[in-house]
């Protein structure tokens, strides 16, 4: 139309087929890793951050929040909110460990985490798409009535305790235990943890990328009435998201119990913030409509090597949530810059 | 024969909410390559009486021809079934999508049977934008970033794709500017070479006066009468939208003068 608006479209065009969040957040990421690799030489004497030992660690550690930001990633997509997966992770990992203390069985305190996981998400979607709640009310309740339910199995707020070692493998085992790998050299050390990620960030990113479900679930969020129109259930893709989040909840509750080797009803306190950053910082919008999979794990290990990084420094870990915050509220700012360029 | 069967002919359609009646004893028809605005204020009972077509509602009573046979619409898949597209003016199109992602949104084409085929909806995407005469820079091109008339050649892509005979344009050019309007014009003269039979619906004359071949105007949810827009004159129309009245040249439904 007129001139004025013109220039601003022409810029938001060109940094919208850049997608530069995301190359920001891999800059960050990589300066940050520079960063730190030269600080810990200086301090320590030693390559203490980027080295096999601490790289591992660190992708073994992004891993319980990584995979629940895989499922986050899809409920933020349809400009939807999960609060409620750091409780349902304590449920399910209470459960785990009860089960495992019952001697019901490695296969049973696999699949009972997991379809708890995936029956709460579908209960949330329900409450979203039929009964008309925000997902924002609808899983804080979640997270309050959830974190009663993992202290109430619990024996009064105790740690459950009197798990098998099979059990074990899934958060503490590594590669080079499975019969057959023992002998390659760097696979035999990479964490069973890690082997899940990978799985979880493959499956997500692809269904994200290259299935007509991840292609309605960002048509959902970027106009859920065009969506509809077209033939898209929308809520049937309201609640399959809610599911996703809650399995991935679960999945990381299994590899967090069994590498604990205790079921914690305390565990994953806050850690729903933890996920939601770890995509909001990967560029998806909690706008809906705008994001991937790969970002929010790219947003989750920003955010695990800053831990990482202040923690080989020895910087004071009262710092860690004010860095954090300070990364988080960078992030959406960006996001809403963004946001109005391409307007 | 093909000239005096109409595509579309709705006949003696009522429908009625609660004691209300919203649309009474309304026949119109359209014909292949014609274009037939539907006109009247708010409440007239036009958008009422075009969503029994397009399967949003269903009549109370009335019959619906398609190609002379008479046929039942329950539903919008029902109208697809029978090559009826939608065109809805903003509302159908998600932005942060791509020309190709929109034009197969519900519908996507797949490769080995599971996985999204994104090279075919991008070529067959390309294919139908140039039929319409439209060059967009680059088809993977967030649709947010097209203009206007742009935005509605990717919908009505959408719909002549699946092979539509019979499109519905919902306030086509009411939030364009002129330069916009005009290429939705050249857009629809496209179609109607193609043979589509097109119903426009608009409360503003002024869009639809002249990109249509007839007019039909309803007040009160009653046909007040269908002109050729050749035979009247804009103020014409608007007497008969304003005061119900027709004007002395007014004719009859195209297939009654066969």
């Amino acid at each position: 139309m007129s001139k004025l608006t013109t220039q601003p479209m022409l810029l938001g065009r060109s940094l919208a087929r850049l997608d530069w969040r995301q190359y920001l957040t891999l800059f960050i990421f990589l300066g940050l890793c520079v960063v730190f690799h030269f600080l810990t030489l200086w301090k320590l004497g030693r390559p203490a951050f980027i080295s096999q030992v601490n790289v591992i660690n660190v992708i073994r550690q992004v891993s319980i929040v990584g995979i629940m930001a895989v499922g986050m990633t899809y409920v933020i997509m349809v400009a939807e909110i999960d609060l409620g997966v750091g409780s349902l992770l304590a449920v399910c990992g209470m459960i785990a460990a009860l089960l495992q203390r019952a001697d019901a069985g490695l296969l049973a305190s696999i699949l009972l985490p997991l379809l708890v996981g995936v029956a709460t998400g579908l209960f949330v979607g329900l409450l979203v798409t039929y009964g008309r709640i925000p997902s924002f009310v609808a899983t804080l309740g979640v997270l309050a009535s959830y974190r009663g339910i993992a202290l109430l199995i619990s024996n009064r707020g105790q740690p459950v305790t009197g798990i098998d070692p099979s059990f074990r493998f899934i958060g503490a085992g590594v590669l080079g235990d499975v019969p057959g790998l023992a002998s390659i050299p760097f696979i035999k050390v990479i964490p069973i943890p890690i082997v899940i990620f990978a799985v979880v960030i493959a499956v997500g990113a692809i269904v994200f990328q290259r299935y007509p479900f991840g292609r309605h679930v960002a048509a959902v969020g970027g106009n859920a009435t065009a969506a509809r129109l077209s033939g898209i259930n929308v809520r049937a893709i309201k609640l399959a998201v809610f599911a996703i989040s809650g399995i991935c909840a679960a999945i990381s509750a299994l590899i967090l119990t069994s590498r604990l080797n205790m079921g914690s009803p305390l565990s994953g306190t806050t850690m729903e913030l933890d996920v939601i950053a770890a995509v909001v910082v990967g560029g998806t919008s909690l706008y809906g409509g705008r994001g991937s999979v790969l970002g929010s794990i790219l947003g989750a290990m920003l955010i695990g090597v800053l831990s990482n990084g202040l923690n080989l420094m020895a910087v004071n870990p009262h710092w860690q949530p004010v860095v954090k915050g300070v990364v988080i509220a960078t992030a959406v700012l960006l996001d809403q810059l963004g946001r109005r360029h391409e307007e | 024969m093909a000239e005096n069967t109409p595509l579309v002919e709705m006949r003696n359609i009522y429908k009625s909410f609660g004691g209300v009646h919203a649309v009474e004893d309304v026949t119109i028809d359209l014909f292949a390559g014609e274009v037939v605005g539907l006109v009247g204020h708010n409440g007239a009972g036009k958008s009422t009486l075009i969503k029994m077509l397009s399967g949003a509602y269903t009549a109370d009573s009335g019959k619906i021809f398609i190609d002379g046979r008479e046929v039942t619409i329950n539903n919008p898949r029902d109208a697809r079934k029978y090559g009826i597209e939608t065109i809805y003016q903003t509302l159908a199109l998600a932005d942060n999508l791509d020309a190709p992602a929109n034009i197969f949104l519900g519908r996507e084409l797949m490769r080995s049977g599971y996985l999204l085929n994104d090279d075919a909806m991008e070529a067959a995407s390309r294919e139908v934008l140039d039929r319409l005469r439209l060059n967009l820079p680059s088809v993977k091109e967030k649709v947010v970033n097209l203009s206007g008339g742009q935005r509605q050649a990717v919908a009505i892509g959408r719909a002549i794709y699946f092979n539509a005979k019979i499109l519905i344009m919902d306030e086509p050019t009411a939030a364009l500017g002129p330069e916009e309007t005009a290429q939705v014009g050249e857009l629809i003269h496209q179609l109607k070479k193609e043979g589509l039979g097109i119903f426009l619906i608009s409360h503003d004359l002024h869009d639809v006066f002249d990109l249509s071949d007839r007019v039909s105007v309803l007040k009160n949810g009653a046909l007040v009468g269908t002109v050729h827009t050749a035979d009247v004159t804009k103020d014409d129309v608007l007497a008969m939208i304003i005061a119900g009245k027709l004007p002395e040249v007014a004719t009859t439904p195209k297939s009654a003068q066969a």
